[in-house]
């Protein structure tokens, strides 16, 4: 990781990063579009065509799914999600940031930990299919490793990059 | 209570007070607990995933989420003002009592008091503190204040979440709201008259009555977005997800077709931010799910029931104790994690006791409410704070009226059961 950091320029780094992080949003939106699609569908089948679809159900549920996971793992930064101020703020900024970063630590340690396990339910659940899509829910469910993934490298990025502004409080949003 | 209980809620509590993600560390200390009993770590994912799967009525958050940005989005708090601006201005302080109508109008098409206070709230702000008729965090005050009626009056989020861990109907919840938050409106605006007067807060030129007709039909389309949705429940042509999902419809129809105020790209980013801000709400309802299935396994709600029997508390004397303690508790935990954590383990405390489970949602709800003004975690004021640059503390000082005046109307619903009830039975609803 830090060899990548050093060969590459770190505009070009950051020029990435926005396109990645822009594609994510694309995709986050385009989710969110099949969620809200499915239950609008269902609703006209059952009204204008008279026959209610089992199908939407199903979707929008499976959408619902990836829209949380696609979140947790590529559009919502560690410091944006909801948090409590009560004790962090009160201290002088290097603390501040040791604080944090040990919350992290703790935090990644126990994805990392999950990973594995997380894997073989995975594994299992190939075998195992959606009622009426016959979609493997093992695949349906792949979303929740990667967000499981990029937890634990979201810890590491936050704990071992330097601070932007040293004094702003870790977790604060700029 | 286990050890690996114990490490469980020190990963939690520890890495939250570290002021880590809160949802994330559920989740982490859940899968800490399955690791050190000797569990299969996969359990985590299981939970959630199946939790996720057979809770459909949750969908209508993201759905009540979208409808609100599309809203805001679409200008339309903007009509909204000009409706409630019509009818209340008039009046000495009548732009703060505007603040209050045009919040309770939103209400009616929005499930949570921040998208009320960043949509018609910092309107109404901008208008109000315009060329200093009122003060500054007044304004901020009153729109902070106001935005709370958003999840009282339906549609609602958190009643959607109470409704899945009471297994109460959201239907009834939603019309237990009504008259609640009716109520908060007139206290507000009582408190509104009793300030104006002492400080002597300016009058608008009154708009003439022949002109409102023409400004409510200039209001009356997202005015009948209420109609549908609520229509649509209680006559059970759709389950509230469905009707969440054709609300949000009816707002993206009138935002992008009638008023041309969104566009193609501005739908994208409505859709990616609703996406991130219900990943945001879905993430501490996963690790909800974690948390509660190993609250289960130490069988710890038996414990919190037993305890509760134990204090020898009626109905209304445990209404009471839990009213005081969210008080509390709301002023320094997110209202989401309250409602899927601690609420769940007094639902059936609530239920021995013979109190009415849609009356304790409704009273649960609205206390959280409060806890959304007061300082240390008060979501509404730093939000506003930051958006309208005013000092927090400023806000604090003229939110505290509001806050007692609202204090009173919880114990009013909380000892009045019928405020709450009385329009869910007219419905059909069955103590």
């Amino acid at each position: 990781m830090t060899v990548l950091l050093v060969a590459v320029p770190t505009e070009r780094l950051s020029r990435w990063a926005t396109q990645l992080t822009r594609a994510a949003d694309f995709v986050g939106a385009c989710v969110f579009a099949v969620l809200f699609g499915s239950l609008v569908v269902q609703v006209f089948v059952r009204f204008v065509l008279g026959a209610p679809a089992a199908w939407t159900e199903e979707l929008a549920s499976i959408a619902f799914v990836w829209m949380i996971f696609w979140g947790i793992a590529f559009t919502v930064p560690l410091r944006t999600h909801v948090a409590v101020d009560l004790v962090v703020p009160y201290f002088a900024p290097r603390a501040r940031r040791a604080l944090y970063a040990l919350g992290l630590a703790v935090l990644g340690g126990c994805y990392l930990w999950a990973v594995p396990g997380t894997a073989d339910y995975l594994r299992f659940m190939m075998r195992e299919r959606t009622p009426v899509l016959d979609w493997p829910l093992g695949i349906v469910y792949s979303v929740f490793l990667a967000a499981a993934v990029m937890v634990v490298l979201r810890c590491a990025s936050a704990i071992l990059r330097p601070p932007r502004n040293p004094s702003a409080v870790p977790g604060e949003n700029p | 209570m286990s050890a690996a209980f114990a490490l469980m809620l020190v990963i939690f509590v520890g890495v939250a007070l570290l002021r880590g993600p809160i949802g994330l560390a559920m989740i982490a200390g859940g899968m800490a607990y399955l690791g050190v009993t000797g569990r299969d770590m996969g359990l985590a994912a299981e939970q959630i995933l199946n939790s996720l799967f057979g809770s459909f009525v949750l969908i209508a958050v993201p759905m009540f989420i979208f409808a609100a940005n599309v809203m805001n989005a679409g200008a339309l708090s903007e009509r909204i003002y000009g409706l409630a601006h019509a009818f209340m201005g008039r009046f000495r302080g009548g732009l703060a009592h505007v603040n209050v109508l045009a919040s309770v109008i939103f209400s009616g098409m929005s499930g949570s008091a921040v998208a009320d206070a960043v949509g018609p709230g910092m309107v109404e702000i901008e208008m109000m503190s315009k060329g200093g008729r009122y003060p500054r965090a007044f304004s901020v005050a009153v729109s902070a204040a106001s935005a709370t009626i958003g999840p009282i009056i339906p549609p609602s989020i958190p009643m959607v979440l109470y409704a899945l861990v009471s297994g109460t109907s959201v239907g009834a919840l939603f019309l237990g709201g009504v008259v609640p938050g009716l109520l908060m409106a007139a206290a507000m605006m009582l408190v509104i008259v009793w300030i104006a007067r002492k400080r002597n807060f300016p009058m608008e030129a009154p708009v003439p009555w022949s002109e409102i007709p023409r400004i409510f039909v200039r209001t009356l389309l997202p005015l009948l977005m209420p109609v549908v949705l609520l229509g649509g429940i209680y006559s059970g042509v759709f389950t509230p997800t469905e009707a969440s999902a054709v609300a949000a419809l009816y707002a993206l129809v009138l935002a992008l077709f009638v008023y041309r105020a969104l566009d193609w790209r501005g739908l994208v980013a409505v859709l990616a931010d609703s996406a991130r801000s219900s990943a945001m709400v879905g993430t501490i309802v996963c690790g909800a799910f974690v948390f509660n299935y190993v609250l289960a396994t130490e069988q710890i709600p038996g414990l919190i029931a037993a305890w509760f029997a134990g204090l020898g508390l009626g109905p209304k004397g445990f209404l009471l104790v839990v009213n005081l303690v969210f008080l509390v508790l709301g002023c320094m935990l997110d209202i989401t994690t309250l409602l899927l954590v601690l609420v769940p383990l007094l639902v059936p405390v609530a239920k021995g006791l013979g109190v009415d489970l849609v009356h304790f949602g409704v009273v649960i709800v609205f206390n959280m409410m409060i806890g959304m003004l007061c300082p240390p975690y008060g979501v509404l004021l730093y939000i506003l704070s930051g958006l309208a640059g005013t000092p927090v503390k400023d806000i604090v000082r003229e939110l505290v009226p509001f806050i007692l005046s609202l204090i009173v109307v919880l114990f009013l619903i909380t000892f009045v059961p019928s405020l709450v009830l009385a329009l869910p039975e007219l419905a059909g609803y069955r103590r």
